[in-house]
């Protein structure tokens, strides 16, 4: 394990001393490093798209309060209707926003991957969450308090404009993927959630079963595995054992519904200005 | 606990490999149905004509099967 240097202004260089806390959370166990690292916001934050294009001096308000945390698979790091506490920055791995219905049923609304960040509102002042997040594909994240988060929004109009034209990417997200499941057929529903999985995590294998998939779209896994199927032997799609790879990408577009292209060119736009923004 | 397998027969056919081990015919029914459902939905009668989910059992013999119906 690697050690880092704590730098908080004025404070002389030690020896990091990892220190690994245990936290039950919704049976789900969420191991934390903390560490205090020296490095730049080109090193480990950068590769969160959100916290990359913040001005030197807006991520000068959160960098001292951001830790490093490793998310494991099944963690549920948000619950539905619950406070929220903590501010996840992916850096990498595939975080589902699922709605819970009341017999408890689940399905997915929303995917969140290191282009953004779970828990973002709160910046703006105390909120629940109105989904719960799960991850679906490990990996590890920035992590701030809410309360820190809340103190550097209030400083800064550019950080606060940067949650809102979020917010407003995942909204449209999640209006097309309504869209998406009320009219178009499980095929290209499908083919279009591996596309953004794939889009998330920047990688063509994605280490999920038949189960997930279903679970995700809300269909039976035996529908999936039919859909998987066709797809693999058409060569596009390979699975085994737990994990499915992407290995025509373009043909898979070719499948995909007309709502990878709009959600995909909507979230884009959240990373432009305003005079450069085209929805 | 019974194994069955889920196939698709007609235009473009799927054959199960895995299978899936279920408690009875009944849930195999629901499961059946569920995926006639999916495979349906939102698709007009013409794309579905003909296709149909065909549950056999661990010796290859066809258990039941349940036509799909799109009605968009």
């Amino acid at each position: 394990m690697t050690d880092y240097n704590s730098t908080r202004s004025g404070d002389v260089a030690t020896p990091e001393t990892t220190n690994l806390k245990w936290q039950s959370h919704a049976g789900h166990l969420i191991q934390q490093h903390d560490r205090w690292s020296t490095s730049s916001r080109t090193s480990d934050s950068s590769r969160n798209g959100l916290l990359a294009a913040l001005e030197p001096s807006d991520f000068a308000l959160l960098h001292a309060h951001l830790r490093q945390l490793s998310l494991t698979a099944g963690a549920t790091l948000q619950e539905q209707e619950a406070p929220v506490e903590q501010i996840y920055f992916p850096l990498n791995g595939l975080i589902s926003l699922v709605a819970v219905m009341e017999a408890g049923e689940v399905v997915e609304t929303a995917t969140v991957g290191r282009r953004g960040a779970v828990g973002a509102f709160a910046g703006l002042g105390p909120w629940h969450a109105f989904t719960r997040a799960v991850v679906q594909i490990p990996g590890t994240a920035m992590v701030i308090s809410a309360s820190h988060f809340q103190a550097a929004v209030s400083q800064s109009e550019r950080i606060r404009d940067l949650i809102l034209r979020y917010k407003e990417g995942l909204l449209a997200q999640v209006q097309q993927t309504a869209a998406c499941n009320a009219l178009h057929q499980v095929e290209a529903r499908l083919v279009r959630w591996l596309l953004q999985a794939i889009d998330c995590v920047d990688d063509p294998k994605l280490p999920l079963t038949h189960d997930h998939l279903a679970e995700m779209l809300a269909v039976r896994r035996t529908t999936v595995t039919v859909i998987a199927g066709k797809l693999q032997e058409a060569g596009l799609i390979r699975y085994h054992r737990g994990r499915i790879e992407v290995v025509d990408r373009l043909k898979l577009e070719e499948a995909a519904c007309e709502c990878y292209g709009t959600i995909r060119r909507r979230t884009d736009a959240v990373f432009c200005t305003p005079q450069t923004a085209v929805i | 606990m019974p194994m069955f397998y889920f196939n698709l027969s007609g235009r473009t056919p799927f054959a199960d490999v895995d299978g899936q081990n279920l408690p009875s015919i009944i849930d195999a029914m629901q499961e059946a149905m569920g995926m006639a459902q999916d495979l349906a939905r939102n698709k007009r009668a013409r794309e579905t004509s003909g296709d149909q989910v065909v549950v056999t059992d661990g010796s290859g013999r066809e258990v039941f099967r349940i036509a799909l119906r799109g009605s968009r």
